[in-house]
């Protein structure tokens, strides 16, 4: 019994041998493709790890800028809009002024301590200024240290917008050296205990937060150590499945094998989520900083930090402005953490809690504010860079906008539309207008209001609404004359006429009032806006001899070479209209329009600049003499109603705007320093019964008056001659003529019989000037 | 190509000399005076196009200021952009008003300019 039992036995061992040895096998089998597909895939996770933290990191988003307000004696500027500006910065107010980024204010006397800003052209320092104002302007600029006058601050400028990525998250990048020491132990502290031990994962902390979690009933603690926190808002989405706790911790592992603990905590100081300002989330500490307590993150105290490390747990239930409460209470929890691990004295400690919550209210910043003009800066830069790179790589753009006029113009505009609306008893919102408002000399553009609500990021009328220009062409007409040898006398036939179309219809152009006025100066026919007169210079100089001037003035688009050109029967845009009023205001030199002056890197280092260009297009004479006539139009012709109220030593210059059946409503102007075009109108081409001189020029005045300086009409070129004539005869004048009036001349066309009035011969009255004229032209 | 260097040289020597020349200082004050002197070092340093920018930031200030664009002219001289050292020039001519020198300085730069483009 035994032999076969022996025998048996060694068979069973053989079939358990046989056995094991098939399942290994099947195990190997089935585990080995698994092994080579879990190396696979760590493979995989280190990939991902590794070319995102080797590659850009984040993307962040274009800050724009308005124009830096330079600040010095003399300068033009109210103590509102010194206040004005300094808020939109974001400065407080602070007691003493001293402290940076803050200011005092006493009436028309301010301090204001800057913060050091990097401009294109160099670093602006921190400084800190006593400022007196005085009659509008700044009397008295001083250091408030040294109390030594100062001749020039540039101001740190007013971020306007943001170019977002899609995501719409916003940081300021930081080192982790420039972090204070005690916000990085404030992390770890109260974090991640570990952080500078473990390898990713933390199983002791795991344990802890477990029992802390089963002695509370409830989840108090987290396991997850800041490498995991990292890697889960690095890499992961926000679900809460057990794959994805596994890859985290996973990535966890390879992250810390890839790289240093500073490297991963500088990571997760600028990617962690620290609160939301409507869209806009705020990741990071740099920009928390500035967000909660609008200074650098270098320069936080313990219980500020203290307060950012409490509110990373949860930025909404921490809320510091909502909950200030609830929010004092985790940060003073953390300052104890502190305390009991030795990090801080207890003195500190007690110091830190006794210190007010210390968050700024949010300013109203720039951001959002003006959508219009960040259309046109998104236009030009457009040009030279992909929107991709606007929304990702970090550029700081500077503009040109100027909050303080964009501000006047705004308001200007929603008010009067809303009172001119009433006034034509039209029905309500269908009144609408823009405005372009520009530099003379730079052609820098400092503001544009897209409609009457401003705000609204909607249709750009400023850019995109194509309306008849009406007599805004008018000064192009008559340029062309002078620059054909007519002169501001003349005269200029204001008969009707009649037009053969290309269509072989007859066009009958009518005056507004409609009636003739006979034979008249050029000048008048320019200042009163005739439209006879316009067509009769016109088709004797030819059509396409205005369109070659208004494309020299800067006018790109192609216009059609028939005679209702000459009324302004061509669509055009406020800021072309801009841009050829720029060249007349420029004294014949073309002068393209800029939004944006510089562009710089994130590091902010320099990337580019949009240089001042320009170009002499017309005689500098001929464009002298035409705005004179369009000083005479605003004072004297079809603006002279609204240019009553305009102080006499005011230099401004313009021309109304008019379309049939009173549907648009033009004006367009410039003084010594700044240009203006105003729009009104419907969006849907209704007649809104306004002239140019009624409706535009009401806004258009009550801007100009407000940012021109008070300064007479800048020298005529010295080659201008004056001459006194005899309006009726076009020919000199003298004290027995009953309509004299002094008009300058270019060298040498200036008349020289003199009228009958003025004791000149009969025979060489008007006619025969006119004869002359008409020699001279054959 | 040779010649155009040199020329190009030569130009710039010119820049460079006029940078120092009788139209230096006094011609304006405050802040548009400080913005030239900070040009004017920058153009010294060989930082051209922030010279440029300067003086940008003084015609900003000053726009009917006729030295102000002259400076800006010489500049854009140095930086070998004859063509806007030209118009710039043109524009100085406009405000110079009866300042004579300045005239003659702004059309010797425009000369300057034409004989080197023959």
């Amino acid at each position: 019994m035994a032999r076969p039992r022996k025998r048996r036995v060694p068979a069973k061992k053989r079939a358990v041998e046989r056995k094991r040895h098939y399942l290994r096998k099947t195990l190997l089998f089935l585990l080995l493709p698994g092994l080579i597909a879990l190396g696979g895939y760590v493979l995989y996770l280190d990939h991902i790890v590794t070319e995102k933290f080797e590659g850009k990191r984040w993307a962040i988003p274009s800050r724009v800028y308005a124009r830096a307000l330079e600040l010095y004696p003399g300068k033009l500027l109210s103590a509102e809009q010194l206040q004005t500006e300094l808020d939109l910065i974001g400065y407080r107010t602070s007691f003493d002024g001293l402290e940076a980024g803050s200011y005092l204010r006493h009436g028309n006397h301010f301090t204001i301590a800057s913060r050091p800003f990097r401009h294109w052209d160099g670093e602006e320092p921190a400084r800190a200024i006593t400022l007196t104002l005085r009659s509008n302007r700044i009397s008295q600029l001083k250091g408030a240290h040294s109390g030594r006058d100062l001749d020039l601050i540039r101001l740190e400028p007013v971020q306007i917008g943001m170019i977002y990525p899609a995501h719409q998250e916003d940081r300021i990048l930081v080192r982790l050296d420039e972090l204070p020491a005690t916000l990085v132990n404030a992390l770890q502290a109260v974090e991640d205990r570990n952080f500078q031990r473990h390898i990713g994962v933390d199983m002791r902390g795991i344990a802890r937060a477990l029992l802390a979690n089963i002695r509370a009933g409830g989840v108090v603690q987290g396991g997850s150590t800041l490498t995991q926190q990292l890697v889960k808002n690095f890499y992961l989405s926000s679900e809460r499945t057990l794959t994805r706790k596994l890859n985290e911790a996973l990535m966890a592992l390879l992250l810390e094998l890839h790289y240093s603990k500073a490297e991963i905590l500088e990571a997760y100081a600028n990617e962690i989520y620290l609160g939301q300002d409507g869209a806009r989330a705020i990741h990071g500490f740099g920009l928390a900083s500035e967000f909660y307590f609008n200074k650098p993150v270098a320069t936080l105290t313990l219980a500020e930090s203290a307060l950012l490390v409490a509110i990373l747990r949860g930025p909404a239930y921490y809320d510091p402005r909502r909950h200030p409460e609830r929010a004092m209470d985790r940060r003073d929890q953390v300052i104890n953490t502190l305390r009991n691990d030795n990090l801080i004295s207890p003195t500190a400690a007690q110091r830190a809690i006794n210190s007010p919550i210390g968050v700024v209210s949010k300013t109203e910043r720039g951001d959002g504010r003006y959508p219009a003009f960040i259309d046109l800066v998104k236009r030009q830069l457009r040009q030279d860079y992909r929107m991709e790179d606007l929304r990702s790589e970090g550029l700081r753009i500077f503009t040109s906008l100027d909050p303080i006029a964009q501000r006047l113009a705004e308001r200007s505009l929603s008010q009067w539309v809303e009172r001119l609306e009433g006034e034509q008893r039209l029905k309500s919102g269908t009144l609408e207008g823009s405005m372009v408002l520009t530099r003379v000399g730079s052609a820098e553009v400092t503001a544009v209001v897209g409609g009457r609500q401003p705000r609204f990021e909607g249709f750009n009328r400023a850019l995109d609404s194509q309306r008849p220009v009406g007599s805004l062409l008018k000064p192009a007409l008559y340029l062309t004359a002078l620059e054909h040898g007519y002169t501001l006398a003349s005269p200029i036939s204001d008969e009707p006429i009649e037009v053969k179309t290309a269509r072989g219809q007859t066009w009958q152009p009518q005056n507004y009032d409609h009636s003739s006025h006979g034979t008249v100066p050029l000048i008048d026919a320019l200042t009163h806006s005739y439209n006879l007169a316009a067509v009769n210079l016109g088709m004797r100089l030819g059509i396409g001899q205005t369109v070659e001037t208004l494309h020299e003035l800067g006018i790109d688009k192609p216009l059609p070479n028939y005679p209702s050109l000459l009324l302004g029967a061509v669509e055009m845009a406020p800021i072309d209209i801009a841009q050829l009023y720029q060249t007349l205001a420029d004294e014949g030199f073309y002068t393209p329009l800029r939004a944006v002056r510089e562009v710089l890197n994130q590091k902010g280092e320099p990337l580019q600049r949009y240089p001042l260009e320009t170009q002499q297009r017309f005689d500098p004479e001929s464009v002298a003499l035409i705005n004179f006539a369009l000083e005479e139009a605003l004072r004297h012709g079809t603006g002279r109603r609204a240019a009553q109220t305009i102080a006499a030593d005011l230099y401004l210059a313009g021309k109304t705007g008019t379309t049939d059946e009173l549907r648009d409503s033009w004006f367009a102007g410039f003084g010594n320093e700044h240009l203006a075009v105003v729009w009104l109108g419907g969006d849907h081409n209704e007649k809104v019964g306004l002239t140019g001189a009624s409706g535009a020029l009401k806004i258009w005045r009550e801007v100009m008056t407000q940012i021109e300086t008070a300064a007479p009409r800048p020298p005529l070129p010295a080659g201008l001659e004056w001459v006194d004539i005899d309006l009726a005869s076009g020919l000199r004048g003298g004290s027995g003529c009953e309509t004299l009036r002094r008009l300058p001349f270019t060298h040498a066309t200036a008349p020289t019989d003199y009228a009958p009035c003025a004791g000149g011969q009969l025979g060489r009255s008007m006619g025969s000037f006119w004869h002359r004229l008409k020699g001279w032209l054959q | 190509m040779k010649i155009y260097l040199i020329l190009m040289i030569a130009a710039l020597l010119l820049g460079g000399c006029s940078t120092s020349g009788p139209m230096q200082r006094g011609q304006t004050t405050g802040p548009a005076q400080v913005l030239l002197n900070q040009a004017h070092a920058e153009a010294q340093a060989g930082a051209l196009q922030r010279a440029i920018a300067l003086v940008e930031r003084a015609v900003r200030i000053e726009p009917r200021n006729a030295y102000v664009w002259h400076r800006l002219a010489q500049l854009q001289l140095a930086a070998g952009n004859r063509a806007k050292a030209k118009q710039f020039a043109r524009r100085s001519n406009q405000f110079a008003g009866e300042n004579r020198s300045l005239k003659r300085a702004n059309h010797r730069l425009i000369e300057q300019i034409i004989d080197t483009e023959i």
